[in-house]
């Protein structure tokens, strides 16, 4: 093809394919995701534990939340996909965080929780709608010694009508990020203390 | 306006590929690109990492914090389904706590296009401690620089694996353990 061609067939596949967001005169409703918030907490609260000790990671909120985008409650219910990975890592040094999920058993008890198919480190959670709300919970078992910290990042959902961003907070009173902190060598700010908790398997 | 900077170092050949593969990636229906792990995929993660990172980089210096609150993640960006929002915060632009919280971890059942990594290229300049966020806790690289990142982008480059490679083989393999780390990070 000569460069007029190749000019031409740049621009119409740039102008079909490349651009998927630019449509002109779109109009995109700002309302169409909806903003929930929830917490996760870790039971027993412990800064160390032994191996064999069992924690319990725990989140729930109900299936009428609070939307922050509307400032209404909202019928959220419906069997709706509510998903988000969680990490699991030892600290043992600045430069040394290893993955940990083969250092715990875990044990599913309301919703999933599975390995990701490309992350074998991350579980992937999702929550389960039971008696008006969702749920999900699971068990791990200290298998190793270590110092660890798992954390639960925001999670997304969605459901035949709508979708939704869930911003996940650790709720515990004592999450031990001085754990990590010392990691780091710096004091974590307290939008990151959120995401995680820390604590050693003795 | 970073997709013709790409152009321009690539030329027609990669670039008419490129377009290809995004049409065909998105006959799967999964989110705005489609799915990861296709004979298609590598090209567009290699193209969309340069365009959202100099695309966000390019806005957080032009608009600052006055910046507006930015939909990304999710599946589909473009219809807002189940995104999340990114704002100004912590002193920063709403374009660099996205560039900074991008998570590639998220379930691909809500998350189908998070194999495009949309922050690595800034975790490769930036220093500092990560965003907890990003569930990526590991980024002890910093230094690289746009013009590294451009130059890298050469015709051979069809994919994250060769664009690790020439990044590193053009730049006397600097900080070789950080980079390659940061990179299995975002799954390459």
């Amino acid at each position: 093809m000569d460069t007029k061609q190749n000019i031409l067939l740049i621009f119409i596949i740039s102008t079909t394919c490349l651009f998927p967001t630019c449509k002109k005169g779109e109009v995109i409703n700002e309302s169409y995701t909806y903003n929930f918030k929830a917490n996760w907490s870790i039971t027993p609260e412990r800064d160390s534990i032994n191996v064999g000790d069992t924690l319990t990671i725990e989140s729930t909120f109900s299936n009428y939340p609070f939307d922050y985008n509307t400032n209404l409650n909202v019928d959220f219910s419906g069997n709706a996909l509510i998903g988000t990975s969680l990490t699991l890592r030892a600290i043992k040094g600045f430069n040394n965080a290893p993955p940990a999920i083969d250092s715990f058993s875990f044990i599913s008890l309301i919703g999933k929780c599975e390995t990701d198919f490309q992350f074998s480190y991350i579980k992937q959670i999702y929550w389960q709608e039971i008696n008006n709300t969702y749920s999900v919970k699971v068990k791990i078992i200290a298998l190793k010694k270590g110092i660890f910290f798992i954390s639960i990042i925001d999670a997304l959902a969605k459901n035949k009508k709508n979708s939704a961003s869930v911003l996940l907070s650790n709720n515990n009173i004592k999450n031990n990020s001085y754990y990590l902190e010392s990691y780091y060598g710096t004091i974590l700010p307290e939008k990151d203390k959120k995401y995680v908790y820390c604590f050693k398997v003795r | 306006m970073s997709h013709a900077t790409h152009f321009n170092k690539v030329g027609n050949w990669w670039w008419t590929e490129f377009g290809v593969s995004e049409y065909l990636n998105t006959f799967n229906g999964l989110g705005v690109y489609g799915p990861c792990c296709t004979a298609h995929s590598p090209r567009i993660a290699v193209g969309e990492a340069w365009a959202y990172h100099m695309g966000h980089y390019l806005s957080d210096k032009k608009w600052g914090l006055q910046s507006t609150t930015l939909p990304e993640q999710g599946t589909d960006i473009k219809e807002h389904e189940n995104v999340l929002f990114f704002s100004n915060g912590g002193g920063y632009s709403s374009h660099t706590n996205f560039l900074e919280e991008y998570s590639p971890t998220r379930p691909v059942s809500l998350d189908p296009n998070r194999w495009i990594p949309k922050g690595l290229m800034n975790d490769l300049m930036d220093g500092g401690v990560e965003s907890l966020r990003s569930n990526i806790p590991f980024d002890l690289v910093s230094g690289y620089t746009n013009a590294q990142f451009y130059n890298a982008l050469t015709t051979d480059v069809g994919g994250m694996f060769t664009y690790r490679d020439k990044l590193l083989q053009q730049n006397n393999y600097n900080q070789q353990n950080e980079v390659t780390q940061i990179f299995s990070e975002y799954g390459y």
